[in-house]
This record gives C-alpha cells, structure tokens and sequence, in this order.
C-alpha cells in the first residue's frame, strides 16, 4: 500500500517539476494514471529552464516569444510597431477591487476595451498588499515584459521614500499620467470655524487643539498635505494631533458626530457630504478653483498659503519595457484620453483630466519625489 | 502518563516560549513612529505578550497539575468536546499535506487549471483508486469549468499558466 | 402622512418586468457569490459594476443590493456543508451549523440559515424605510469611544466559545488578538511583526486563518480517520425541512439574532463579522438550551445569519442616509452610485424618491426571492454531503485553496492556510477551542484602533471611555456579562456572612 503511495507521490512530483521547468506550453499533462512518467513531459526538462529568470523560480508564462502572427491592426487600433502587440494585456491593480488604483485600472481596460484601442485581450489582476508594495515587486517579476502595465500614485513615491518598499519604482517606466484629485479641509456643518484662517489661527495658538482625521496612516497623503500647510504657515506639523481611520466613511462618521475637529480628505470623496451640506469644506489643495459643487471653496493660496497639494494618478509599464512598446503605449494612452468612454467615466468619478505624455510625466515623477523628500524630512518621516 | 497529558504539557510550554518570543519581540522589532502619539505602536503588543504569558503559565500548570475542580466542574457542565481518536494514518496525512504545499508551489507556475487536475488526480490516487475513469473526467471537468467560469463570466483572473499561450 | 404613496411608488417602479428580473439576477448571482469562497459581497459587486453602467439607476442599484443580500446568505452553504467559511461573517455559522451536518441535519441547518436571512433582511429594509434617517443620525453619536466599549463588550463572548478550559479560551483569544497585530500599525504607520515580508504589511487575511483552522483541518482530521472507516459518508437523519421542535426554538433566536445584529452592525457600524460573534454570545447568555451550542444548536444557525443579514441591512441605511459606508461592500456600492450620477445622502430621499422607494420595494421582492430561491436549493445542497468522503475532502481542498488565491491572488497565502490547518489540527487534538482566535482577530485590531484613537482625542485621559453615557454603557454591559456566572457566589457568601439577617 505504502510503496505504491511513494511512487505515485514521486510521479505526482515528477510532473509537476518537469513542467514547471518547461519552457514552452507542455500542453496538458496527459491524463494518464499509469505510474510511469507520461513520454510527453519527460523530454522537456529542459537545460534553459533555470536561465530564464535569475530572482524567481522560471515559470512559463514569462519569456515573451515574438513567434506568434501579429494580428491585423484595424479601424481605431494604432499601427502596431515592431509587431506590439500581440498578446493579451495585463494591468496591475497594486490594491484590491473597489480602491482608487483599482478602479483607474478598470476604467482604463474598459475604455481600451470599449473604443476598441487594445486588439487583444485585456485583464486586470488585483495584487493586493503592502501599501502597494506587493504589486511593485509583482511587476519587478516581469522585468521587460511588455505586456504588463500598472498603476500608481503618490504613495508611490512615498512608501519608496520611507522605505515600504523594496523595490525602486523609477525602474519603471512611466507612459503617462491620466487624471488628479485634491485634497480638501471639511469641518462640521456647525464647526466654529468659517474659514480657512479661523482654523490655522487656532492651529497656530495650540498645535494640538484641533484634532484632525484622515483615512490612512501617519505620513501617507492625508497628513502629509496637512502638514506640507502647516510648516508653510509656520506651524509645527510634529505637535498637531493626527488621528488615522481605516477608510474615509469612518472618518466622515468621526467628523460628523464631532469627535474631530476636521478632516483632510480627497475632493472625490468629499463631493457628497458637501452638496448634502453636512460638512463645510475650508479649502482646497488645487492651483485653481474647482468647478461644481466645490466652485464656492477658496484654494488654500487663494486664503493665503502658497501651497498645493495633488494626488495624481498615472500609468506605467514594466521596467525594461521595450522602446517600441512604450512609444505604442505612448500613443494609444494619448488616443484614450480624448474618447468618449474615457471622459465620461471621468466625469462620472469626479476625477479631473490631467493627462501628460511620458517624458513630462517622469519629469514630473523627479520633482514630486524632491518635493516629497524634503517634506517628509522636515516632518521625520525619513530619518 | 497517558499520551493526552503529554501532549498537553508539550503543547503548554511550546506556547510559554512562543508567548515569551513574541513579548521579547515586541521591544525589539517595532520602530519608533515619527507622528505625536498617546500610545505607541508598541504598547498594545506588550500588553498581549503579558496576557500570554500569563495564560500560557497557567495553561503550563494546569497540564502539569492536571484542571482545577473549579473546571473539571465547568466541563462536566459543559459536557467534554467532541473527542479526537489519537489514531493518525500519518502515511496519508504526510502525502496529502505534502500534495496541498506542492500544489500552492505550481498554482502559479502552472496555472490554475493544471495545477488543480493534477492535485485532484493525486489526492484521488492517494485515498481511493477505484473509480479512476469517473473520477479523471470529474477532475478535468472540475478544474477546467472553474478556470474558464471564474475567467469568462466572473472576470475574475486566475493563472493561466502555460494555457496563456492558446489565448485562454 | 404620504408613507403609502410612497411605498406605492417604490413598487410602481420595483415591480415592473425589467426590475423583477434584475432583482432576480442579483439574489441569484449573490448566492452564487457567496457559495464560492474567497469572492465576498465587497469582490462580487466590483466586478459587476460595469454591467450595470448600462442600466438606469434604480434597475442598478436593485441588481446590486440583489447581489449583497445574496452573497451574505450564501456564504453560509459552505460554512454549514463543509466548514469552510464563504465570507468573515459566516465563520460563526461554522460552529453549530457543520455540527449540524454532521449529525445529518443539514437541511434544517440550511433552511433556519435562509429563513433567519430573510427575517433580518426584512426587518433592516423596514426600519430603513420607517425610520431610517432617525437610525442614521443615532449611528453618528458611536465614535471611537463607544467603538472601542463595544469591541471590548464583544470580547467577553470568548467565554461562551470556551469548550472545557477556560485557560485555554482566553490563551487562544490573546493568540488572535496577536496575529491581529501582524501588519502596518494604522495610528502610527510602523510595521509590526512583518519580518520585511512585503504581504504581512496589510495583516493577515482573516479568511486565511478561518479557512485554514476550520476546513483544513477538519480535512486533516478525516485523512486521519481513512483506512478505519472508508467510504462513510454523512448521513441524512431525520427531514430535510425544520421541523416543529426548530421552529419553536429559531423562532426567539431569530429575534435576539436580528435585534443584536441590527444594533452592532447596523447601528453601530461594527460590521457583519462582529454582529454574528456577539450575536451567537448572545445565545450562549440567553437561550433555553445553550448547553447545546456548539455541538450543533440550530439556535447557533438562526441567531447569527439572522444578525449578519441585519447588519447589512443597516450598512444600507448608512449609505442611503448618510452617504456614508457602513461597511466595504457598501463602500463599493457607494463608489457605483456615484457613477451612476446619484448622491447617496440626506438629499437621496428628498431629490430622488422614486429611486430610494424603488429600492427599498425591491430589497423586499430580493428578500422574498431569496427565500424562494434558495428553500428549494436546500435538497440540493445536501446533496453535496452525498459525495464518497475521499472526493469530498479532496474537493474541501481544491475549493479552500481557490477561495483563499482569490482573495489577494497570492500564493503565500496558500502556504500560510495550509499552516494554520496544521496548526488548527493540533489545536483540535489539545482541545484547545479555534474560535476564540479569528474572535481575537475581528475583534483586535478594531479594538487597539478605537483605543488609540480615543485616546488622542481626549489626550490621554482614560476618563472619555466613561464620561460618554453609550461607551459607559457598553462598558457596564461588558462587566455584567463577565461576571454575571460568579453573582450567586456573591448570593452564597453574604448568607454566609449575615446567615442570620438574610433568612429573617
């Protein structure tokens, strides 16, 4: 009995080693219960198999092989060049379904799906964890690949420069940046203070008098913004009480049953409250005024700090990624932002429209990541 | 000595240890936070270590010493949990857990379809090899309707492993 | 009053053919849902909003809320036929209701799980619709403070979980609570016990656990048990439908279950998870035969599904009145509403009636369909325990293995499941109770972030905890509950002491 046990075991290992190492598709282990190895597998274990990938163990799916036709390009798809593409597209969400990156991640497949810019099939594949750091280091898996995107914002940056991360996100390459958000002061509806100055004057008397929420932890964009304002207005951000919730609802609740004194949150997610007038927003972190509901609330220079705060949000292609592809990408994602599928999702997610090609991007990329430095060394966050 | 008791004052001082690691661990390895804080992140796994501690000494005395009255009675009232025979076919056990590490090993690497027949088959073969027609068709049915219901109507992506390259 | 224009509205839009059909789709794909493990309520719904772009707001919503429903009723089918938990709220169902099965009563399990569903789903949409601004504007007064009473009330459930040794209850709670703290501290956003491991930054999922301690390692535990007893499988004793003596005994543990549920999941905000944990307390404290829970009560089936379905029931009203999420599924369907261009809050039941009383008839068509949908299913679902043992386990394996990747399509999560099945097997064998850890990890890191956060808010000073009069209480609650077993003691020693005045 045992014996018998031991040897099918073996086979079981057998096959699965021979065809994890398999370089190409061994087409489905033949279903054979015979307790010899199967002729079909056995020839493949290959002398490559180990080369392929230095950091990982090989797998199969990874070494992209420019055998396959390139299909036709028709109608709306962009020229292909050098053959890109020709397979199937996936994009990294580095968070689960429903979060920002998630839902930019979607929105993005659904318009290259919908107006017809990608001609073969596309994926989103959530890989969640780590402040994104799991993600990153998925995609750091797929070094010139070109054929994996993935998206990301500011935390990008910061958990790089707190050293969440492991892996150095200027590797990738950047192809553009779609859209940003703001970050916004609320205060209760009946909140003593009217104005943006009320608050900072308060803050300047007592640091931690007034208590604020956010929905993520210390030295993410929520405290940041805060305390990029606050060490403008001479304020010392280290003295202030920064009080962290899970999620923006619990936030909201804590600011609506009065058990902070307000509450750094994005633009996007604050747009009900303040239409349903349950919360007074103060300011808002963009250059310019906002339209629509927020088209009363004065910019935090407009109240007299010189300070902006974005939360942007772009797309970037694996480390390595081919010239040609990220000149295809360059122009697609380029086509994308000016459909119709595109700009009304925006419309509908209240994102606003902030595209820029690649090369602006990752200049853009280099003076948030100074700016970044220097704020979250004033503030200890880097040591 | 009866295997039970034994088991049970192994078991206590396996986590007397693991309770002093974690305690130990809790002023070593947590960072200092650079925001203004009340109590720090260190604080609240201090106060667990304790806690263990303390229980897991209890648990230590009480597996050495045997249960106070106070619960022999509160286990008479409770009636004694559904009791485990001590029997193990380790032979079967070993393989199986051996068969579900190998499978979260090639899950990836082989994609879902295939790792997941090739586990099925093998957990097959290892418990009961009589219906190995019906149970291949079962297997292939199984892990391939599942690949392409979670793929297709559910869009939710699983490996495709080495299938990537037929499209799937 | 205009209440029943209202409601004549709302079914005037709920009851057209288009809507009856989507309604249908929603509770129909939710159970679905919900019977595959791994993909919850919260999955399942981001991955269908972009079906429901092309529908018009209320037939959205309606599918949507079909698919919530659905998926919390249908998380239970797992934890009743094989232990294997669909969602974090139906762990708890687990307890009594795989005990159930094994005992042949799978049917009667599955039937008090739907109907117990479809009481509290009807009760929350009742409440929404009579008095559902009132509940919400009640909610905002549960801030840190009363968070942290409540999770602190919550943990003295652990007694009722505890099997022989109380030792070893409260010893398995503490190992919960320090699993919780695995992960980026959220108040000071320092890493704890993460070994740089990049997956441990967010915590361990708690499926991963749960999945782990209970279907696992009951697999392991029948691997065991092979050779000695092949081929046996679950019988079927007694009917598939409750009989007389389950009415009588669901029927006030309905009640406790969706009042409490309603009251820390809905009100509250506590979460689904939390409500079915003291919900099933609750029973322990309360019911008639609680000496039977745990070896397969149906009190331990009803109370708490009829709590998780309250809870979500009042996540709802969170959203609809407030515009605020009570829970991450409705945070999502928050996210969707707005895409769809309608602003939940105050202003949805003023600016847009058609919509909110559209809803509000369709959640109970979805409830009632829930019911008749899933009643039938119940002879089929047993059906499963039909299968030979050897495939079962091998299929509880496959299934586990598909629920926990899909989670967070990661592989260490896999290894980490199959460690805690050892893990959860040699816990069995020393007789110490798993429960009370995935109770120490729902309720934890709730706890130690209520804490901290009341904390700044007062400044340091202890004194918020008791100075609120919910959070005092709560706290009063908890305090009465852990030492409500020792009163008589209290009783047999004052006799002692004053013998003499106490008999005259």
């Amino acid at each position: 009995m045992f014996d018998k046990k031991v040897v099918l075991f073996a086979l079981f290992a057998l096959i699965v080693i021979v065809a994890a190492c398999a370089p190409a598709p061994t087409a489905t282990p033949v279903p054979t219960v015979a307790p010899k190895p199967t002729e079909a597998s056995k020839p493949t274990v290959a002398p490559t198999a180990a080369a392929a990938k230095p950091t990982d163990a090989p797998k199969p799916t990874e070494a992209p092989k420019p055998t396959t036709a390139p299909t036709v390009a028709t109608g709306l798809v962009p020229a292909t060049k050098g053959g890109y593409p020709n397979k199937a597209l996936e994009i990294v969400a580095p968070a689960g379904a429903g979060g920002g990156w998630d839902t930019l991640a979607r929105t993005v497949q659904r318009s290259l799906e919908t107006e017809k810019l990608y001609p073969q099939p596309t994926t989103v594949v959530n890989k969640v964890g780590g402040g994104g750091g799991v993600g990153l280091a998925y995609i750091f898996t797929k070094k010139a690949d070109d054929y994996e995107l993935v998206v990301y914002s500011p935390p990008l940056i910061i958990n790089t420069l707190n050293k969440t991360f492991e892996n150095d996100y200027k590797e990738l390459t950047p192809l553009a940046k779609l859209i940003t958000d703001y970050q916004v002061i609320l205060v209760k509806a009946d909140s003593p203070y009217k104005t943006m100055g009320d608050l900072m004057a308060a803050l300047k008397k007592d640091p931690g008098a007034v208590k604020f929420a956010g929905a993520s932890s210390p030295g993410s964009m929520d405290h940041l913004a805060i305390a990029k304002l606050a060490k403008n207005a001479g304020i010392d951000p280290g003295k202030m009480s920064y009080i962290a919730f899970n999620d923006v609802g619990s936030g909201l609740t804590a600011l609506l049953g009065g058990n902070v004194g307000f509450m750094s949150t994005g633009v996007g997610e604050a747009i009900p409250q303040v239409e349903a007038k349950t919360v007074r927003a103060l300011g808002v972190s963009s250059a310019e005024r906002r339209g629509g509901v927020m088209k009363d609330v004065p910019t935090w220079k407009e109240s007299g700090w010189n300070v902006t705060y974005e939360v942007w949000r772009g797309i970037f292609g694996a480390p390595g990624m081919s010239a040609d592809a990220k000149a295809w990408w360059g122009e697609t994602l380029k086509r994308m932002s000016a459909t119709k599928t595109w700009k009304d999702s925006l419309d509908k997610l209240q994102w606003v429209d902030a595209y820029a090609d690649g090369d602006s991007f990752a200049k853009f990329l280099d003076e948030e990541f100074q700016s970044y430095k220097v704020l979250m060394t004033d503030t200890g966050f880097i040591k | 000595m009866s295997n039970d008791v034994k088991e049970n004052r192994i078991a206590s001082v396996v986590l007397l240890l693991f309770s002093a690691t974690y305690f130990a661990m809790a002023f070593f390895t947590i960072g200092q936070p650079a925001s203004k804080q009340i109590l720090g992140p260190d604080a609240f796994p201090k106060a667990i270590g304790i806690l263990m501690i303390v229980l897991s000494a209890a648990y230590v005395a009480q597996s050495f010493r045997g249960m106070s009255k106070e619960d022999e009675a509160r286990a008479a009232l409770i009636g004694a949990d559904e009791k485990l025979s001590s029997y193990v076919d380790v032979k079967t056990v070993g393989i199986m857990l051996g068969l579900m590490l190998i499978y979260a090993f090639i899950f990836e690497r082989l994609g879902y379809p295939i790792s997941t027949f090739l586990m099925f088959m093998a957990g097959v073969l290892v418990l009961d090899r009589r219906h190995l027609v019906r149970d291949a068709i079962i297997g292939l049915v199984i892990s391939f309707g599942l690949h392409f219901a979670f793929t297709f109507l559910l869009r939710v992506q699983l490996p495709a492993g080495p299938l990537s390259w037929f499209g799937l | 009053m205009n209440f029943f224009d209202n409601l004549a509205l709302g079914f005037g839009v709920a009851v057209t053919p288009m809507n009856l059909v989507l309604a249908f789709i929603g509770v129909f794909l939710g159970t679905i849902i919900g019977v595959l493990p791994g993909i919850g309520p919260m999955t399942g719904i981001a991955l269908l909003i972009p079906i429901t772009f092309g529908l018009e707001p209320t037939s959205a919503i309606i599918l949507m809320a079909g698919i919530y429903y659905g998926a919390m009723y249908g998380g239970s089918t797992t934890s009743i036929l094989v232990n294997a938990p669909g969602e974090s709220s139906s762990v708890v169902t687990c307890f009594d209701g795989y005990q159930m099965a094994k005992k042949g009563r799978a049917g009667p399990a599955l039937a008090a799980a739907a109907i117990g569903s479809f009481i509290a789903g009807t009760f929350a949409t009742l409440v929404l619709m009579l008095v559902g601004p009132a509940v919400a504007a009640f909610a905002l007064n549960f801030g840190p403070p009363e968070y942290f009473s409540l999770m602190f009330a919550g943990l003295t459930v652990v007694t009722s979980l505890a099997g022989r040794s109380l030792v070893k209850a409260l010893l398995s709670t503490t190992i919960g609570l320090a699993i919780a703290t695995i992960g980026i501290d959220l108040q000071s956003g320092v890493p704890r016990y993460t070994f740089r491991n990049p997956e441990l930054l967010d915590g361990l999922e708690f499926l991963v656990v749960a999945i782990g301690l209970f279907a696992l390692s009951e697999v392991i535990v029948n691997l065991c048990n092979m050779n000695q007893a092949v081929q046996e499988r679950l019988e079927i004793k007694g009917g598939l439908w409750m009989s007389k003596e389950d009415w009588k005994r669901s029927i006030p543990a309905f009640t406790r279950g969706t009042l409490s549920g309603f009251f820390v999941g809905g009100i509250a905000g506590a979460g689904a998870a939390v409500a079915s944990f003291v919900s099933y307390g609750l029973e322990k404290k309360m019911c008639k035969y609680k000496d039977e829970l745990g070896q397969g009560a149906i009190e331990g089936v009803a109370a708490p599904e009829a709590a998780n379905n309250a809870a979500a029931g009042g996540a709802m009203i969170h959203l609809l009145c407030l515009g605020i999420p009570g829970s991450g599924t409705t945070a999502i369907m928050l996210g969707a509403l707005l895409m769809i261009g309608l602003q939940p809050g105050p202003l949805l039941f003023v600016q847009n009636p058609q919509f909110v009383w559209g809803l509000i008839a369709s959640m109970y068509i979805g409830n009632v369909m829930l019911l008749v949908l899933n009643l039938p299913l119940v002879g089929m679902w047993v059906k499963i325990l039909d299968i030979p043992l050897y495939l079962l386990m091998v299929f509880i394996i496959l299934f586990s293995f598909l629920g926990v990747y899909t989670m967070n399509n990661s592989v260490q999560d896999l290894f980490l499941m199959v460690g805690f099945g050892v893990i959860g097997y040699f816990l069995r064998r020393l007789d110490i109770p798993a429960a009370p850890i995935i109770l120490g990890m729902v309720l934890g890191d709730l706890m130690e972030q209520a804490m901290r956060q009341s904390l700044m808010i007062s400044d340091g000073s202890l004194a918020i905890f008791v100075t609120r009069p919910i959070s005092l209480f709560l706290l009063l609650l908890a305090v009465i509950s852990i030492t409500n077993p020792y009163w008589k003691y209290i009783g047999i020693g004052w006799r002692k002491l004053f013998g003499r005045s106490a008999a005259a």
